[in-house]
């Protein structure tokens, strides 16, 4: 009730096209739009999370925080839209300036907050598909913030409609119908920029917008960000990726532990960064060949011929996953499998694994039946080939600690080695064991995952999108342990990622899949140098572009 | 992040104090976790429970009196310190008769919700790991029994067997039988589609193994919690049955023909229905709590 009186819910500019300008009541460009000085951040319980914080967000800029998961970026995002206590203990916000959109907030009701939100600053979360409700259609979803404002009915369907095609949608009139499952994770994620934009906040808060996406998709979405901020909408960008940043953002400010480590404009921290957080996360961003000399291949272990396997889709179509694709994987190589989500590739892995049998063709292992063998003979020789997952936390029984885990996976394998020498393998510490997978990190778990699957002594390690869930200075270490366990132990690896750069640096060979087909293979290095195939082609420049 | 973290450790670190504590080891430190996992309301409903417990083994250490004792000169006695629930009609202690009906109120609760548990136990399996066809049947068997009024099939097996105990219990039994199939159906579903039960089978685990020490523990689990629900449920419904005169007979101090007892009296001696009636919603709340927390333990 005391909050002063807002600008208000903006009347739709006449200017229409460049619907993403705010028109009345922006502040005048040479001010900024956020202006933090000395945020400080704490958690009753906790202690301080963020200590002496600067920040500021000129209109038309983008402005990129990068920081490892725990450094307090997200903590960092929620503050600035005023909902610091939303993870269940009180936050204690402290600041000598805070100022959004030209209005103090340090002392702003719950109320006043609700009329700053999604008027002032539009916030656009990671997870698309949990954002978004799955029983309404994009159209209402977006009209409902303006429906919120007072918006007569009339405006709400065209302003959505612009909203759409300034967040980068395609026939914006089919998408405004369609509910979020009938989209792809692009659109998705495209529909929530939308829903963000509608009000035209001058201020756009992006927590990880590109993580969950493959790299073509999310090299879209850049360009669209890239073309919101040429219109004048300030962007303040999180991620733990400075890659994936660098592309849009002007600036960049390093968070670690909760302070501002260094900042600058991007190309100048990328270039030389100063402080050493962010060194690290700079050399963690993957790029370069394999290391090391060149592989030596052994006989074949793993082959497939002819493999397909299709999928009937709930319309009573059907999908063809894999489709005719051969695979010969030789003892000590490393075997990449790249395309984007729905090529087919994890279907290849589970094929390769016989976790799932395929409709026509054959896998052998070490020449003898592997597909084809029966239930019992397959069994038996299951330790062969392991599987590394994407999601270690959900292939552990819940009930189960890290050390039960190990046990239950070495009673099976013919290995002699003990619990806490499998955790050393993987440099975990020996106390790990007794912990649960639910409270370890997700290096952790993954290095956990790794363990499991050396209990049972394989030859063949096959990886399913390893690191695509964790940060990337997570994701270097645990490549790093991935290559040095293969180099170790002589390991053959199937190694499935939408990632080119993740793939070059610990593989030998590559197969490159479109619409469950293999569109290009070869040694990495030969198809990084020369990519034949148009599509391969796209996904190097999606990457090279970050 | 770090809210989040601290949530995270929040919930887990009463549940490792749980699972780990072992009997015999079991200190004050520990207790306390395993209490505090339950909460206020949940130590009291344990309590209340307990105290159940102490009245069904050993009646006589709580009301040492005879529950069939009579003594018609002191019929309709208001409840004061020598009778703390007054008498009934014969001048039997009520309070004595409701802490010896413990055994059967309970006993019956617990034997119906055991014969419901059994049935959804098995159609519950079949259907959830079974072929699809069997699934497919089993599924109309469960929906026949859904739609089945228990109050009818209560009178049908009175009429074949007889009033008595037996034919409530398994009316209940049956009634109670679908939802505790179709709540393992889709357990046992879940669980089986999930990563870890598939990492097992592909580290090579025999079927059976993958059965007993993954896929059954993270089914029944849990059931434990809405089976204690059912048991506060099925002492409500037995008790109601016993009220129209189908369960147990008089003089038997069962609640549900104690209430149905008291009915005749009820404005001149209105403890003879309040007491048995207070006693059945004490223990189905309390078991009802008690579900209720094991639920939010069993899914953290």
């Amino acid at each position: 009730m005391s909050a002063p009186e807002t600008p208000g819910p903006r009347s739709p500019g006449p200017e229409a096209p460049g619907a993403t300008t705010p028109s009345t009541g922006t502040p005048p460009p040479e001010r900024p739009v956020l202006e933090i000085r000395g945020l400080g951040v704490s958690f009753t319980g906790v202690g301080s999370v963020l200590q002496g914080v600067d920040l500021t967000v000129s209109p038309g800029e983008c402005v990129a925080v990068v920081g490892e998961s725990g450094s307090g970026k997200s903590v960092l995002v929620r503050s600035v839209l005023g909902l610091a206590s939303e993870g269940g203990s009180t936050a204690t916000v402290t600041a000598d300036t805070f100022d959004v959109a030209g209005r103090d907030v340090r002392r702003l009701s719950e109320r006043g907050w609700r009329s700053v939100r999604g008027s002032q600053v539009g916030l656009v979360l990671q997870d698309a598909l949990q954002s978004l409700d799955p029983l309404r259609t994009v159209g209402a979803e977006i009209g409902e913030t303006l429906a919120l404002r007072k918006v007569p009915r009339a405006q709400r369907r065209e302003r959505t409609l612009r909203a759409l095609t300034a967040a980068g949608l395609d026939s914006p009139e089919l998408r405004y119908a369609q509910r979020p499952g009938q989209l792809s994770g692009g659109m998705r994620q495209r529909a929530l920029i939308a829903s963000a934009l509608v009000a035209e906040p001058s201020l756009l808060v992006l927590d990880e917008p590109t993580t969950a996406l493959d790299a073509t998709v999310a090299a879209r979405v850049l360009d669209t960000l890239a073309e919101l901020r040429d219109a004048g909408t300030a962007l303040l960008l999180v991620s733990h990726d400075l890659a994936a940043v660098a592309q849009v953002a002007d600036r960049v400010v390093v968070l670690s532990h909760g302070e501002v480590v260094e900042e600058g404009p991007t190309a100048l921290v990328l270039s030389s960064p100063q402080h050493p957080e962010t060194r690290r996360l700079a050399a963690a961003v993957p790029r370069g060949a394999k290391p090391g000399p060149a592989a030596d291949l052994g006989p074949v272990v793993l082959s497939g011929h002819g493999l397909s396997r299709t999928f009937s889709t709930p319309g009573g179509g059907h999908v063809r996953a894999v489709d005719d694709v051969d695979v010969e994987l030789h003892r000590g190589e490393a075997l990449g499998i790249v395309g984007e989500s729905g090529s087919g590739k994890t279907t290849l892995a589970r094929l390769l694994l016989v976790a799932e049998a395929p409709d026509a063709g054959v896998v052998t292992l070490d020449g003898a039946p592997w597909s084809a063998a029966g239930h019992r003979e397959r069994q038996s020789r299951r330790h062969r080939v392991q599987l590394v997952p994407q999601d270690p936390l959900g292939s552990f029984d819940p009930r189960y600690t890290a050390g039960r885990i190990l046990r239950e996976a070495l009673s099976r394998g013919r290995s002699t080695a003990t619990p806490v020498e499998l955790l050393e393998a993987v440099r975990l510490p020996a106390e790990v064991l007794g912990r649960r997978p639910r409270s370890l990190s997700g290096g952790q778990r993954q290095r956990l995952a790794i363990a499991r699957a050396l209990a049972l002594e394989p030859d063949v390690l096959v990886c399913d999108e390893p690191v695509s869930a964790l940060d990337v200075t997570v994701q270097a270490e645990i490549l790093e342990l991935v290559l040095d366990l293969q180099r170790s132990r002589g390991l053959s690896i199937v190694f499935v990622s939408h990632d080119l750069a993740v793939v070059r640096q610990v593989c030998d060979t590559v197969l490159v899949m479109r619409d469950g087909k293999v569109v290009e293979r070869g040694p990495v290095e030969e198809v990084f140098a020369q990519p034949q195939d148009p599509f391969t082609r796209e996904l190097l420049g999606a990457r090279r572009g970050a | 992040m770090a809210a989040q973290g601290q949530v995270e450790e929040r919930g887990g670190a009463p549940l490792r104090g749980r699972r780990r504590a072992r009997p015999g080891a079991l200190g004050i430190a520990r207790l306390r976790a395993r209490l505090g996992v339950l909460g206020v309301a949940g130590v009291l409903a344990l309590g209340v429970v307990l105290l159940m417990a102490v009245a069904t083994v050993w009646p006589g250490l709580l009301a040492p009196g005879d529950p069939d004792a009579i003594a018609p000169r002191d019929a309709f006695a208001a409840p004061s310190l020598a009778h703390w629930f007054g008498t009934d009609e014969s001048g039997r202690d009520v309070f004595t008769r409701v802490v010896h009906g413990t055994r059967q109120s309970l006993g019956i609760g617990a034997a119906a919700t055991g014969i419901g548990v059994g049935i959804g136990l098995v159609i519950g399996l079949l259907a959830g790991l079974g072929p699809r066809r069997l699934d497919g049947a089993l599924s109309r068997v469960i929906e026949v029994l859904f739609a089945l009024p228990s109050l009818v099939l209560a009178l049908l097996l009175v009429a074949v067997m007889g009033a008595g105990v037996t034919p409530t219990l398994i009316a209940v039994g049956l009634a109670t039988a679908p939802g505790y199939a179709r709540i393992l159906r889709s357990q046992v579903r879940s669980v089986a589609a999930s990563s870890y039960v598939e990492a097992a089978r592909l580290e090579g685990q025999p079927t059976l193994v993958v059965f007993a020490k993954h896929i059954a523990p993270n089914t029944l689990w849990p059931l434990v919690a809405v089976a204690t629900l059912g048991v506060g449920q099925a002492i409500v419904w037995v008790s109601a049955l016993s009220f129209l005169g189908l369960g147990a007979l008089p003089p038997s101090p069962e609640w549900g023909a104690m209430v149905n007892g008291g009915r005749v009296y009820l404005v001149r001696a209105w403890w003879l229905t309040l007491a048995p009636g207070l006693a059945i919603t004490l223990t189905a709340a309390a078991l009802t709590v008690l579900g209720r927390r094991l639920g939010r333990v069993g899914a953290a």
